[in-house]
């Protein structure tokens, strides 16, 4: 990477889903923590290598994510509390985990070839998919644990829904890298509050509220992509809810998190698949 | 008609937009080392913020997935 991709420019609204923005944003933080700007060919490489570093764990560095189902990445997963033990390991037999990587694999897959643009970032930004089995969640993501994404097996879920999970993950460690380079809360005396989250329908800290609106973004997005409009009305309401109520704590927000929120709330009213950066990538890529 | 040619630019405003650039990476760096340590601080009091995927409701998907 030359210096003109790190070339500063205005922060876009929806940087959590645009490709050339994180690609900036993972090169300034791997100059920062491996003392040596990379080149587009080694980016993946070299920030799976800062994040390793960041978090101290043992992190895939090749160009694609390795979707694991034990190991070393279970084992740190489970040390710092992203995996729970509602499933007890030995119930969990190899035939079942071998299925379960080849459907992930196969989501993967569904997703390069639906979207190319959206599967590069989740390509730049996840090392390692966990797949492990829960009774309690689908899957997640932690902040002292970047790079790595645990989805929860299950029998019901489509490679549509799969790669939706993926998509999920990608934004919520997409934005960690964004408050690791350009900060998003300010942290600021009296700005701790609680708001609806868009996802998850209830009460929750406004780091973990402003999190569920770009994500509740990112699905519908998806979702709309995929034909799939019937499933996002009660999601727009709950993002239009969640932005309203974010809207009121300005204090709380660095001013690439306010952009961030005033664009999701204008999409919960009218959401336009050419706003998001990597809609107009994958268009650009259909006419050429 | 023929196009004018573009004068190529002077070595020393290249070498000032050069310096220029360089000015601005030197104060993002800053500005990410200050944010890496900040959140780094927050992650290690917060033991790392864990967001998780809750199971979805039977009604939230009923659209059949559409094959082309």
């Amino acid at each position: 990477m030359n210096s003109a991709a790190v070339k500063r420019r205005a922060a876009p609204a929806f940087f959590y889903l645009d490709v050339e923005d994180t690609r900036r944003r993972a090169a300034l933080l791997t100059a920062v923590v491996r003392d040596k700007i990379p080149t587009l060919a080694s980016l993946k490489r070299e920030y799976a290598r800062a994040l390793a570093q960041i978090g101290n764990a043992s992190l895939n560095t090749a160009s694609r994510p390795r979707v694991v189902s034990g190991g070393p990445i279970l084992r740190i997963a489970i040390a710092r509390g992203l995996v729970d033990n509602s499933v007890r390991a030995s119930s969990y037999r190899a035939e079942a985990r071998t299925i379960a990587i080849r459907h992930v694999q196969h989501s993967l897959i569904f997703l390069r070839l639906q979207h190319p643009p959206l599967s590069d970032l989740c390509d730049l930004l996840i090392t390692d998919i966990l797949v492990w089995p829960s009774v309690n969640a689908l899957g997640g993501s932690a902040s002292n644990l970047l790079g790595i994404a645990w989805l929860a097996p299950s029998s019901n879920q489509s490679s549509l829904d799969i790669a939706e999970s993926v998509v999920h993950e990608m934004v919520h460690l997409n934005l960690h890298l964004a408050d690791m380079t350009f900060g998003l809360f300010t942290r600021a005396p009296g700005s701790d509050f609680e708001a609806h989250s868009a996802v998850l329908g209830r009460r929750r800290p406004y780091y973990h509220a402003f999190h569920s609106t770009c994500v509740a973004v990112a699905m519908i997005y998806f979702r709309l992509l995929l034909g799939l409009d019937s499933e996002t009305s009660s999601l727009r309401s709950s993002l239009r809810r969640c932005t309203s109520e974010l809207l009121a704590h300005q204090a709380a927000f660095t001013g690439y998190a306010w952009k961030a929120i005033l664009a999701a709330h204008a999409f919960s009213r009218a959401p336009r698949l050419s706003a998001i950066p990597v809609h107009k990538d994958l268009t650009r890529a259909r006419l050429t | 008609m023929a196009r004018k040619k573009k004068r190529p630019a002077s070595p020393q405003s290249s070498l000032e937009g050069l310096e220029e650039d360089f000015k601005e990476l030197e104060r993002d760096l800053a500005r990410v080392r200050a944010n890496l340590l900040e959140f780094l601080e927050q992650a290690v009091m917060s033991s790392g913020h864990v967001s998780k995927q809750l199971p979805k409701r039977k009604s939230e998907r009923k659209t059949k997935i559409r094959r082309s």
